[in-house]
């Protein structure tokens, strides 16, 4: 199965439109620059070929670029109904706007300029293989009239006075059908120089210098789509970035100790608390707070009681490893209501934390589980 | 020195969190695990010509042992920097409390510190251990309250933090809207005022950025509903039969490469909002009405219109042959003539050329196709999706890691919000869409529906 192929379908468009048109270009020139039946080709005619028509073409095509409208040469060709379906698609369906105006301004160009190429090579295959004729005729228009315009066409080409329009050139090449006309081929044949500079400058120069611009936006427009996103955002750069802990082996639960014992008061619970743990476990044997200078009893079942909500601190591990045994860990959630029911990410903590010590269960009295 | 902010406290009090949201990078681990910064983590914005580091540092462990190893160390408040700085290159203090050798070393470097606790428990005091510990460092400071559960406890903490800290301000890193953050970010600026020109740079090209990624959205929007609605997929077979026979796999085949346009697309909207580790979940597109459709052609590629036209501009050209022949005494009849039989012969006997066969080979063949979608209700579907994804990535921060479920959102009230040229727009360019034509002011059309999104 065959899903449109858009990088295809832009390859094979401009080199099919672009060879039909060098030879439409070399074609129409051929038959142009044939002439008539003494192969006298109209000088006047060959201008608006070479020079007015190109450059009409040239002003819409940047018109057209500023005015946005993405309507050109290649897109009306490809508006013609016989061109395969894929084509179609591709072109109005699978990419977007901004890039699509670009990409069929580069090929109007492209169309644009292998006419002009088409053009030149007809002329120069006339050139060789046959004798051109130029000659020039209107009813209104007279050699003083005609010269100040074509010397304006030729100052692009003042390097070259060979290919310059001169008044007597003018007068000699000018041709009534019905009256007498020049016989002179190699006079007849000087206009050729400024026929090839003129569509050399008016033409080729120009649309091939649009060709390289379309070429350029097209590649930016390009690029701008498969990469929209990295145009001006914050980039954030690091060291050291840490992975999640290891999650290590959870102490055990237990719900009462049944014991006579001891109680540390680390987390530095207020007396409702104190109330809550006597309700549930009895009165403690003995009850120290953090930092007291007196010692535990060590024969005595040890209950830390700590701040439930706050995560376990070195300093904390450190004072338990110091104790000679293990007993229990209590840890307790209050506010000024009262105690509250400890939270599950809270007792795991714990338990997490318990577990790494030796001997240390984790103590929650029944209704706070 | 460009602006350097470590991020200290207590474990699990979401410094990590503040760090993701204010660099909006959403790799940073979080979780709620204590512990889960184990090392500094130096997290460089650099935007346009500018940057600051954000340092993400593992919480206190032992703070008690390690003032009284300070006090041991500074006899009058004049060395107690110096004391850090010693506390921070003594061997010894490297081994006994690495997490606070790792979180002060960017404060001696210079770092300026911000200083997090939680605001939704009560206050205790044995915070006031590390807060006198980064009072020793003499850096500038700031406490930011994060209310991770509720602002229950922000007003006693404000009053224990004022001691300590000349700014005190409350942020919550998982609800803190994009302007809030950029209010963060220039209440840092005080802090120091060699920093305030840099940082005021940031928050200017974080501004000019968010536009950006707004622009950059249409953008992908656009390119997303001009390649759905016209997606379709081809096949040449020789008989109806076969055509039959593929119709599942083609339209499985359409159905994926579709959601997954739809996925690369949502993907680099995900990007554009810095959102590289984020699930989301999505249902599939609903796809209405049969898409399937087996078009006859005819020899050498061409459908029947195309047959038939260039049939009419061959017989055409013979017919002007005739009419040249004659030296146009005919009036162009003959290349009328031509053209009128050429092409009608082919249009007319399409059908049969396609059953011929030459040297056992068949002249014809059929072309199946799936798609492209013709539902006018399709492009709005596609809309709403991505405007739903794109609004929740505008609104969400990088702190959070729940999972994203992408749903349709009430579209209908952001397009009636919208003025009545725009709406009409909007519907235009859709039938347009839907109609197989192109739409070239399509991210034009779109972007006041994403206007209504921010002011929403």
């Amino acid at each position: 199965m065959k899903p449109l192929d858009a990088p295809r379908a832009t390859l094979q468009i401009p080199l099919v439109l672009g060879l039909l048109a060098l030879l439409s270009g070399f074609v129409v020139t051929l038959v142009f620059l044939g002439g008539d039946d003494e192969g006298r080709v109209n000088l006047l005619f060959l201008l608006l070929l070479f020079v007015f028509v190109p450059l009409a073409g040239l002003v819409l095509s940047v018109l057209l670029l500023f005015f946005n409208t993405g309507q050109g040469l290649a897109n009306w060709l490809l508006t013609l109904p016989f061109w395969p379906l894929r084509w179609h698609q591709t072109l109005v369906h699978t990419e977007n706007a901004p890039m699509r105006r670009a990409w069929l301004f580069y090929v109007s160009q492209l169309v644009g300029f292998c006419l002009g190429i088409g053009g030149v090579l007809a002329f120069m295959v006339i050139l060789l293989g046959s004798d051109v004729s130029f000659v020039w005729r209107s009813t209104l228009l007279q050699a003083q009239d005609l010269a100040p315009l074509l010397s304006l066409l030729a100052l692009p080409w003042q390097f070259w006075p060979e290919a310059q329009p001169t008044l007597a050139l003018l007068q000699m090449t000018q041709d009534f059908r019905l009256g007498e006309q020049s016989n002179d081929a190699r006079v007849l044949g000087q206009w050729w120089r400024f026929a090839l500079a003129a569509q050399c400058t008016f033409n080729l120069l120009p649309r091939g210098v649009l060709l390289v611009i379309a070429q350029l936006l097209y590649r930016r427009s390009s690029r701008r789509r498969s990469a929209p996103l990295a145009r001006s955002g914050p980039v954030v750069s690091g060291s050291g970035r840490s992975g999640m802990p290891a999650v290590g082996q959870l102490a055990r639960v237990v719900h009462d100790i049944g014991l006579p014992y001891q109680l540390i008061n680390w987390g530095m619970a207020p007396d409702p608390c104190l109330d809550y743990v006597a309700t549930h476990l009895g009165q403690p044997l003995l009850s120290l707070g953090r930092g007291a200078a007196a010692a535990p009893d060590a024969s005595l079942a040890m209950v830390v009681l700590v701040k439930g909500w706050e995560p376990p601190l070195g300093e904390l591990q450190d004072y338990l490893q110091s104790l000679v045994t293990g007993s229990y860990l209590l840890p307790v959630d209050w506010d000024e209501s009262g105690v509250r029911r400890l939270t599950d990410v809270h007792l795991e903590e714990w338990r997490r934390f318990a577990g790494q010590l030796d001997g240390w269960s984790v103590l929650q009295p029944e209704d706070n589980t | 020195m460009k602006p350097v902010f470590a991020v200290v406290g207590h474990p699990n009090k979401g410094k990590s969190s503040i760090v993701a949201t204010l660099v909006q990078d959403d790799s940073i681990a979080i979780s709620q695990q204590s512990g889960t910064t184990q090392e500094n983590q130096n997290l460089t914005v650099s935007i346009g010509e500018t940057s600051y580091t954000l340092v993400d540092t593992p919480g206190f462990q032992r703070p008690t042992a390690v003032l009284a190893w300070l006090k041991e160390h500074a006899s009058s408040a004049d060395k107690r920097a110096a004391a850090v700085a010693s506390f921070v290159n003594d061997t010894a203090c490297q081994q006994a409390y690495p997490d606070e050798v790792q979180l002060l070393t960017p404060i001696v470097k210079g770092a300026a510190i911000l200083y997090v606790v939680d605001g939704s428990r009560p206050y205790g005091a044995e915070y006031e251990t590390e807060m006198e510990i980064l009072r020793w460092t003499g850096q500038p400071s700031m406490a930011l309250i994060n209310p991770i559960e509720s602002e229950r406890y922000v007003e006693p903490w404000t009053q224990a933090l004022g001691q300590y800290f000349k700014v005190v301000k409350v942020f919550n890193p998982m609800q803190a809207d994009f302007d809030k953050q950029m209010a963060i970010l220039e209440s840092f600026a005080h802090l120091k005022e060699a920093w305030t020109a840099p940082l005021s740079a940031v928050v200017t090209a974080l501004k000019q950025h968010r536009q950006t990624q707004q622009t950059d959205s249409v953008e992908l929007l656009a390119n997303l509903l001009a390649d759905l609605c016209g997606y379709r997929l081809t096949q040449t077979v020789l008989t109806k039969g076969q055509a039959e026979t593929l119709r599942p796999a083609m339209a499985l085949s359409y159905f994926n490469t579709m959601k997954q346009k739809e996925a690369t697309v949502f993907d680099a909207l995900k990007h554009l909002y810095q959102y590289d580790h984020l699930d989301s979940g999505i249902y599939d597109l609903p796809f209405e009405g049969n898409l399937f459709d087996t078009e006859q052609w005819v020899a050498w590629g061409l459908n029947r219109t195309q047959l038939a036209i260039a049939a009419g501009l061959a017989g055409a050209a013979a017919g002007a042959l005739v009419d040249v022949a004659l030296l146009g005494q005919s009036f162009f009849l003959g290349a009328l003539g031509g053209g009128l039989l050429g092409g009608s012969s082919a249009w007319f006997g399409a059908g049969h050329i396609a059953d011929y066969k030459v040297m056992g080979l068949p002249l014809g063949a059929y072309e199946v196709s799936q798609g492209p979608i013709r539902d006018r209700n399709f492009p709005y579907v596609v809309l709403a999706r991505f405007l739903f994804l794109a609004e929740s990535l505008r609104e969400r921060n990088h702190a959070r890691r729940d999972p994203l479920k992408i749903e349709e959102g009430d579209l209908a009230d952001q397009i009636d919000k919208l003025p009545t040229r725009e709406k009409r727009a909007l519907h235009s360019a859709f039938d347009r869409l839907v109609n197989q034509k192109s739409v070239d002011n399509l991210a034009e059309v779109l972007q006041p529906l994403f206007g209504s999104m921010e002011a929403g």
